[in-house]
């Protein structure tokens, strides 16, 4: 220590902006590292005890990306147990009957796909000076809708799926977020059917609906695969970006990976 | 095309003159930067060396005595270091502002280029690098899919029955060179003169912007779709002792063997490497070689192509980039011709070659 006594006075000085700048860069960098997403590798665990046929696995493959963060099955119609699956329920509201089909007929009918196609199609085709104007008249002081506007209209969400390879071309944009509608219909039927909020004929008449929305909108995986990335980036945009990073780095490999049901089970 | 050439040049040729401006003044500062750097850095080995090696106090280096830590001022080797410091920070600054303002206006220039002259095609900026194309083409023989690959653009063009990309990408190839160099860097001394020479020196008598002065291949890279089904692999190669050396130093390819063909002016322009001597053969047929050669001519750029499975690959050096400009004057139509040129030609490829 006997080294720091004689310090001429800009000595004092030069070492403590070291120690601050040294600290700050410390927690910076610490916090940074300790909220760094996860960079799992996906498993696509399978029941030995499934009897599904194709047509059903098929339904259920639409959620595998989202399915491999939960590390769930991607050979039944339970997910995980009714204990994991309760706060994600409460998080969305949909945890009483009432609840669920509120939500469900929601994304049935309009989904994401009701702000996506608005303000999409406003942002191709007006005028930015009328954007104010045409957002009041449909969505009022809607947040999330004004949040849609901010995130496609600063092509944040695009930019950061092309740095990740995931979309290339901004006429992907064309492919809407229909994928990933038909994606949360079957995430959420098999969470409310593992939580008794549903029975199993009824997760299958979700399930099924939201085979019938890609198909009609979609051609292969791929494509499919693009519009969940667009939707989920976009409705995550606002938060859990940890959860998003995690969630876009198991979705290349399900559709890279041999063993992913996107592989295993050919798009109809 | 000629006249999508002249409508492209004259909405962007006062953009032209800006960017020539822009390059110009960030290049001033590069050399500069690393200007100061090499002085901070011959400083220091000066410093070293007359503490450690006697003779040189007899030297003029010996005026660096005053530097030395003494009773009286035991700060004093402090003090220069300090100073180039206070001189770099500002100069950095100044540095990456310029450059990015040059880039971002390149890009967008580039952008409404393309637009202009092929608005049949969808055209791509800031979106990942193909690297899984890269390694599967089977052009770069040191590539990992970890490798540093990075991409100045992206043109896709659909129809019916084909689709063509072609991408500007600048990679970095733990090669031969390189690794020679990553040897040299462990030897003390030579170290302190292989980072004057590779980052110092080089980043200040060069003509191009510091992103593009390490790359081992920067220049056009496309992959389409090959009509005929194969079972292995085939690789045209530019004729060059280094890039022979480095495939065989890879050792990546044991299952390759060099393929002798006839065709006396294919063979003084490319080597070939295939699994299948027959396949080989099969897929670079009489009509196809003489299209490789006129190809090459039409590039006027060392080329270089891979067949298999269904796909084919190519590759075209061109050390300004595809999607940048040089750093020469950009005050006439040339530029223009030349990105014209370049893309037309590739996206010709499939219906030149036959495919």
């Amino acid at each position: 220590m006997q080294m720091f006594e004689n310090l001429p006075w800009y000595g004092y000085v030069i070492l403590a902006i070291a120690i601050a700048s040294y600290a700050i860069r410390y927690f910076k960098i610490g916090k940074k590292e300790y909220d760094a997403p996860v960079k799992t590798k996906a498993k696509f665990r399978k029941s030995p005890n499934s009897d599904l046929n194709q047509e059903q696995l098929f339904g259920l493959a639409l959620y595998t990306p989202i399915a491999e963060w939960w590390k769930a099955n991607t050979n039944t119609l339970s997910f995980l147990t009714a204990k994991d699956v309760k706060p994600y329920l409460e998080g969305w509201g949909i945890d009483t009957v009432e609840g669920y089909w509120d939500l469900t007929e929601y994304f049935m009918k309009d989904g994401r796909r009701w702000y996506f196609d608005f303000i999409q199609g406003m942002i191709e085709n007006e005028p930015q000076e009328k954007w104010d104007e045409l957002m009041d008249q449909k969505f009022g002081s809607n947040e999330r809708a004004h949040r849609y506007l901010k995130t496609l209209s600063s092509g944040e969400a695009l930019n950061s799926l092309k740095q990740k390879g995931i979309i290339l071309f901004d006429s992907e944009l064309k492919l809407g977020v229909a994928g990933y509608d038909a994606t949360v219909l079957v995430g959420q039927a098999r969470k409310a059917y593992t939580g008794n909020l549903i029975s199993e004929e009824e997760a299958w008449k979700v399930i099924n609906f939201a085979k019938a929305l890609a198909l009609q909108h979609f051609s292969s995986w791929e494509v499919f695969g693009k519009s969940f990335a667009l939707g989920f980036a976009i409705d995550m945009s606002a938060n859990s970006s940890t959860y998003k990073e995690e969630v876009l780095h198991l979705y290349k490999q399900v559709l890279e990976s041999p063993d992913s049901p996107w592989n295993t089970i050919k798009w109809p | 095309m000629q006249e999508r050439i002249v409508t492209a040049y004259s909405e962007t040729s006062k953009v032209l003159d800006t960017l020539y401006k822009k390059n110009k003044h960030t290049l001033f500062l590069q050399r500069v930067m690393w200007g100061i750097t090499g002085m901070y850095l011959i400083f220091m080995l000066a410093l070293l060396g007359i503490q450690y090696i006697p003779m040189l106090q007899n030297t003029s280096l010996a005026f660096l005595n005053v530097f030395k830590n003494s009773h009286t001022d035991p700060y004093a080797s402090l003090y220069p270091i300090m100073g180039l410091i206070i001189l770099l920070y500002p100069t950095t600054i100044f540095f990456t502002r310029a450059f990015q303002k040059f880039k971002t206006t390149e890009q967008k220039t580039i952008a409404k280029m393309v637009k202009m002259l092929f608005p049949q095609v969808e055209f791509t900026q800031g979106a990942m690098a193909p690297s899984n194309e890269v390694v599967k083409s089977k052009l770069f023989p040191w590539i990992k899919e970890e490798a540093p690959v990075y991409s100045y653009g992206q043109i896709r063009r659909k129809t019916n029955d084909t689709e063509i990309n072609i991408t500007d990408l600048g990679i970095m190839e733990n090669n031969v060179a390189n690794k020679f160099l990553s040897i040299l860097m462990r030897i003390p001394v030579l170290n302190m003169l292989g980072v004057m020479y590779q980052t110092v020196f080089k980043n200040m008598v060069t003509k191009k912007l510091v992103d593009n002065t390490n790359y081992s291949f920067r220049g056009m890279f496309c992959w389409l779709r090959f009509k005929k089904k194969l079972n292995g692999h085939t690789v045209v190669l530019s004729k060059n002792q280094m890039t022979k050396l480095d495939r065989l130093a890879s050792f990546n390819f044991k299952e390759e063997q060099e393929i002798h063909l006839e065709d006396p002016r294919f063979t003084s322009k490319f080597m070939v490497y295939g699994t299948d001597q027959v396949e080989a053969r099969y897929v670079l047929s009489a009509s196809i070689m003489e299209k490789i050669v006129a190809l090459k001519e039409e590039f006027d750029r060392p080329i270089s192509m891979s067949f298999q499975n269904r796909q084919m690959y190519v590759a075209v050096k061109n050390v300004n980039g595809l999607f940048s400009f040089p750093s020469g004057k950009l005050d006439s139509m040339k530029q223009v011709e030349e990105l014209a040129n370049d893309i037309e030609t590739a996206l010709e490829i499939s219906e030149e070659l036959k495919l």
